[in-house]
């Protein structure tokens, strides 16, 4: 919320340094966003004032305006479509500098010299954007330094305002959080003299509690015009525009205050009679900005004593409204039901500052000084008078709640034990009372408090301490570090398990990125056989690119590689883990978390020298090791197709009954889909079943203390044959002794035959208590060929099994 | 004696310095330096002549000793480099590297987090990123009509089910399902339907912390979270308690810490206003009416409550000047951390 300096020192004194008061108000939980340090201007660039515009001779958007500056009278070329005859503008003169540190030059523009610059908001650093040259408001002498007319002569500050306290929302609100903290007080508002009598309207509420107190003053005899300098200057700083003399003494009261006013033009008030009703179903009102309304009785108005002249709250209607040939006005300040006005505004779709004011509540007792100093303003700034009767309805009148305040609560609720005249005397600073003397129960001792109308954000306990709070200063309170053990709970979370995979997936060389959750629309290869229902869709998406909630990684990571191939990057490795999410079961949907990885692109030649085209197997290779790593021993690959994998390599991994994931090489057409027009293996992975299948903490088995007779064993099989078929047969009919089966070799083609392959195992066998004899492993390996002979259909390549050259000492 | 102490050392000598092999310099040391040695020997039987010419014969011997080991040592040094397998490899050579991935900043510095908290006995606790208005909104003390629950400000997935707008939801979980004492953070993403800049991304990441027992002060919540930046941020870093307001919390605090670009002297990053402090987090004494909705009793228990986003830690730690760029997932600002 934005004020001025001087505005402020209206009502309390000031500390020396603006520093020092952004400090107190943010200690007050009042953080100034920005203070103006007033804008220092060039010398060179003064007021000026407009006495004829011309066409440039040669340019149809150009004009050529004089401008009088005092000193002397300048020829200046003007692009701006606004610039007009009579106006004040700002001038900066050959030779000087804008704030941007751009120099001004004697310059030809067309033709035509131009002997300055007529500068607009933005050059002159006041404004992001401005339209057309600035219009100096008020009327500002010819030839001063425009440093003296503007900016510098009055900062601006600008507070954060939290939403609890609209209490702040206004200078006097600001004004007294300072006078607390400097323990100080106010200083007096200026007086108002009213005199004689006006034509007071009659008013009457029909139902208090949408109307608990409404006031009304009549100021007789006033000129509607520009407002003076000081008015507008202020005005211009909190951000309202200056519109005249009337309109701004509301607008400049509801920013004192934080108080609308209304000011109805006193000849079109019909009866003299002022009705706070609710409207009657089919009335029509023109509001201020033209628009028509059609109301209902949920919606209150002012009304004379015929038609509604204003939505209570919310906008005025236009023919009741102030005209430059108004003379008189009727003020209005009063409170409205909070609820009732914000649900007006709502049906009928209007903004408006006042009703801002109204649904956060306004002060009732601030009402009356509102309404004296829109009148006393009016008074000096239009020329008018003040009739000294008012009207002061106030049916809804509420006792301010009262609040009782433990000390012991207070001590215990922010760690410092504070005595009670302190808290007494730091809650009085805010305006809370004591509506009585401590008094001591159960070792404790406490009192109660009053709250002052504009405090309608305190309620309880807790809100009175924070007050103490406040004023005493967070400072106060002493940091103390307690380690306590709470009860056990098991780890139910993923949280560390996720992280053993990242880091896991790190160690294999892959970089982990955080993908976003919302994207558009998800490509039906990668929807995972999902109905369009079972996605979640954004009811009030930004963009269509932010619509859905991801149901897989895939998607982000296939962007990802693509992103990082075009940007030249040789090998993308890239893994995610993180959360993907159902529309069902309702009503919140399902959400787990996922791994993947994906692998594309070449890696370095040095690093790694001969690496395949197709990497596939590595991809895989890094899938097995990282389930192995996790503490999952069995688990077993079958083929399992997806319309996000190339046709005929998409495989599941499942340990026992559990999927833990597939992977594949990403088909073709959802990678070229996502912008990768490169072969790319992925990995996707279901972190609950990974977790599920983790058998617990390994035992210890022995180590081997025999050698082992290691053999190998070359057969021709056809070109269909699975390795896992294999070697589970190999495995069965190897008994318990066959200790592993490594395929070393797979080969086809040539001397194998068409329709055939050739695949290569090293088999070790080993007896925990003994070493095997040849002839044991003999009849093994016989038994072994035998099972593949009859099963598979296996030939031996290059005769009988033998013994694996550099094997075991027999 | 004195001859024969003479000779050795110049036999010795001629015999170290020739050593080619590491077999010819050990049985040189064996023959002149080893413990049959007749040096040996001779500094040996020292003990048995009369005292004028021990002290002369011992001087002597001692200094060929000296010498000889010398020699050893040089003759070691020269034919160990000499038998260097291979002297013409290239050591400047780039090694073989095996490929090395990296965490994702925000989630190590999570990850960081956690582990900070979890030494001060906090737990960390997860909750859903959709969430119903009670979680999000309701149970934290906002009612309807209060500003965070208008439509602009928040994702809906259906008229009550949304993407929470911060991890508090997982306060309201937790409390549902635990009696006091509760002792958690909660790390998680949250989402926020706002316009997209350098510092405001639709997604971003917060943590939240908990701590509901008897007798919690605001001293508890301030002295946990001193040791927390000064583990984050590093040992000297301050911090400064400021009233603000949310509605879960009473009293309510924004919790800044002194500048780390300018320790606090004022800069464009702090501000010139803000007297050298960073706002990092918001924090306070949770609410009774938080309490009331999740079934505690507001008179036994009290509890301190903070969150903040992770990405403006980060940021502010690690120098990162656009939030965007942590979602971008380019490998070349993922590897810099």
């Amino acid at each position: 919320m934005k004020i001025t300096w001087k505005w402020l020192e209206d009502w309390v004194e000031l500390p020396d340094r603006p520093e020092d008061l952004a400090h107190l108000l943010a200690m007050r939980g009042l953080p100034v966003q920005s203070l103006e340090r007033g804008t220092s201007f060039d010398p060179g660039i003064v007021v000026g004032s407009v006495v004829e515009v011309a066409r440039h001779p040669d340019a149809d958007r150009l004009s050529l305006c004089t401008v009088d500056i005092g000193s002397g009278r300048l020829s200046i070329v003007c692009g701006a479509p606004n610039v007009a005859a009579g106006q004040r503008v700002a001038v900066a003169q050959v030779g000087s500098r804008l704030p941007d540190g751009t120099k001004l030059r004697k310059t030809k523009i067309r033709g035509v010299e131009s002997q300055g610059m007529i500068c607009s908001e933005r050059e002159l650093g006041l404004s992001d954007e401005s339209q057309g040259i600035w219009v100096l408001p008020g009327n500002p002498p010819v030839g001063a330094a425009l440093a003296s007319v503007v900016g510098s002569a009055d900062p601006a500050i600008d507070v954060e305002i939290t939403a609890n306290r609209t209490d702040c929302m206004c200078v006097v609100g600001i004004a007294r959080e300072v006078a607390s903290a400097r323990s100080a007080g106010l200083k007096p508002a200026p007086a108002l003299r009213a005199e004689g009598t006006g034509a007071l309207p009659e008013a009457k509420i029909e139902n208090p509690a949408d109307c608990p107190r409404y006031m009304a003053r009549v100021v007789m005899g006033l000129k509607v015009g520009p407002s003076p300098d000081w008015l507008s200057r202020r005005l211009q700083a909190a951000g309202f525009r200056s519109i005249n003399n009337v309109v701004d003494a509301t607008n400049y009261v509801l920013r004192e205050f934080g108080q609308p006013i209304h000011a109805f033009d006193a000849a079109k008030v019909g009866g003299n009679a002022i009705r706070v009703r609710r409207a009657k179903a089919g009335e029509r009102l023109t509001l201020l900005d033209g628009r028509e309304a059609t109301l209902t009785p949920a919606h209150l108005v002012i009304a004379d004593s015929k038609v509604p002249m204003a939505l209570a709250g919310v906008m005025g209607g236009l023919p009741s409204g102030v005209t430059d040939a108004t003379t008189a006005v009727v003020l209005e300040s009063a409170q409205f039901d909070p609820g009732l006005t914000r649900a007006t505004a709502r049906s009928l779709g209007i903004a408006s500052d006042a009703a801002d004011r109204f649904a956060q509540g306004v002060d009732p007792e601030g009402v009356a000084a509102a309404l004296d100093a829109t009148a006393r303003i009016l008074a000096e700034v239009a020329g008018g008078k003040v009739a000294r009767d008012r009207v002061d309805l106030w049916p809804g009148r509420a006792e301010r709640p009262q609040i009782t305040l433990s000390l012991q609560h207070l001590a215990q609720l922010l760690g410092v034990a504070v005595v009670k005249d302190k808290a007494t005397q730091a809650l009085r600073s805010l305006g809370i009372e004591a509506t009585g003397p401590w008094k001591k129960q159960d070792g404790d001792e406490a009192a109660s408090f009053r709250v002052p109308s504009h405090r309608l954000d305190l309620e309880i306990e807790e809100d009175l301490i924070e007050e103490v709070g406040r004023v005493i200063g967070y400072d106060a309170i002493p940091g103390r570090l307690r380690i306590v053990s709470t009860a056990y709970q098991p780890e139910e979370g993923s949280t560390p398990f996720v992280n053993r995979l990242a880091d896991l997936a790190r160690g294999f060389g892959f970089h982990e990125v955080l993908s976003p959750v919302l994207v558009g629309e998800i490509p039906p290869d990668a929807r995972h056989g999902l109905q369009e229902l079972e996605i979640w869709e954004i009811q009030n998406p930004k963009s269509r690119e932010l619509k859905h909630l991801r149901v897989g990684l895939l998607p982000g990571l296939i962007g990802a590689a693509a992103r990082n191939l075009h940007h030249g990057i040789r090998e993308v490795r890239l893994a995610e883990v993180g959360k993907v999410f159902r529309a069902s079961p309702p009503p919140l949907g399902s959400e787990h978390h996922e791994a993947a990885l994906i692998l594309s692109g070449k890696p370095d030649e040095w690093d790694h020298p001969g690496e395949e085209e197709d990497r596939y197997l590595e991809l895989k290779g890094v899938v097995e090791a990282l389930i192995w790593a996790l503490g999952i021993d069995s688990f077993r690959t079958d083929a399992y197709h997806e319309s996000c994998w190339k046709a005929g390599t998409g495989a599941s991994i499942r340990a026992s009954e559990r999927r833990l994931g597939r992977f594949g090489e990403v088909a073709p057409s959802l990678a070229s889909a996502l912008g990768l027009n490169r072969p790319a293996w992925a990995a996707v992975l279901d972190v609950a079943a990974l977790k599920g299948a983790v058998a617990g903490k390994r035992g210890y088995r022995p180590v081997a203390r025999y050698p082992a007779s290691k053999r190998d064993l070359a057969v021709i099989v056809p070109a269909d044959t699975h390795h896992a078929d294999l070697e589970a047969a190999i495995r069965a009919a190897g008994g318990a002794q066959l200790e592993e089966v490594r395929l070393f070799d797979v080969f086809e083609g040539g001397p194998v035959g068409a329709g055939k392959k050739s695949m290569a195992y090293a088999l070790e066998f080993r007896a925990p208590d003994r070493t095997l004899s040849d002839p044991e492993v003999d009849g093994l390996m016989e038994a072994i060929v035998r099972t593949l002979q009859t099963k598979f259909g296996a030939t031996l390549r290059g005769g009988s099994p033998a013994p694996r050259s550099g094997g075991a000492p027999s | 004696m004195i001859e024969r102490i003479d000779a050795l050392r110049a036999e010795g000598a001629r015999a170290l310095s020739g050593a080619a092999t590491s077999a010819d310099l050990e049985a040189a040391r064996v023959r002149y330096l080893g413990r049959k040695s007749e040096l040996t020997q001779i500094l040996r039987g020292l003990k048995d002549l009369e005292p004028n010419a021990r002290a002369h014969a011992g001087a002597r011997a001692n200094e060929a000793r000296g010498r000889l080991e010398a020699l050893l040592a040089e003759a070691e040094a020269r034919v160990l480099a000499g038998s260097a397998p291979d002297a013409s490899r290239d050591v400047t050579l780039p090694g073989r590297r095996p490929p090395v991935g990296n965490r994702h900043i925000i989630q190590s510095v999570i990850q960081e987090i956690e582990e900070i908290f979890h030494g001060l006995g906090f737990s960390v606790a997860e909750g859903p990123d959709v969430e119903d208005e009670r979680h999000n909104f309701g149970a934290l003390n906002m009612p309807k009509g209060h500003p965070a629950r208008a439509e602009t400000d928040t994702f809906y997935l259906r008229p009550d089910v949304l993407l929470r707008t911060h991890t508090s939801s997982v306060q309201i979980r937790v409390m549902e399902k635990a009696q006091p004492p509760v002792r958690i953070i909660c790390p998680g993403r949250a989402y926020r339907n706002e316009a997209v800049d350098a510092t405001h991304f639709v997604e971003f990441h917060q943590i939240e912390g908990l701590y509901v027992d008897e007798g919690v002060s605001m001293g508890d919540l301030k002295g946990t979270l001193d040791r927390f930046f000064k583990e984050f941020f590093g040992p000297k870093t301050e911090i400064r308690f400021a009233p603000s307001f949310y509605p879960f919390v009473e009293p309510g605090a924004v919790v800044d810490v002194r500048c780390l670009f300018c320790s606090g002297k004022g800069c464009s990053v702090c501000g010139p206003l803000s007297g050298g402090w960073l706002e990092v987090l918001g924090a306070g004494m949770v609410h009774p009416n938080v309490f009331r909705a999740v079934g505690y009793d507001p008179h036994r228990w009290t509890g301190f409550a903070f969150g903040g986003g992770i990405e403006r830690l980060v940021m502010l730690r690690h120098g990162v000047p656009d939030v965007r760029l942590f979602y971008e997932n380019d490998i070349r600002f993922l590897r810099q951390f």
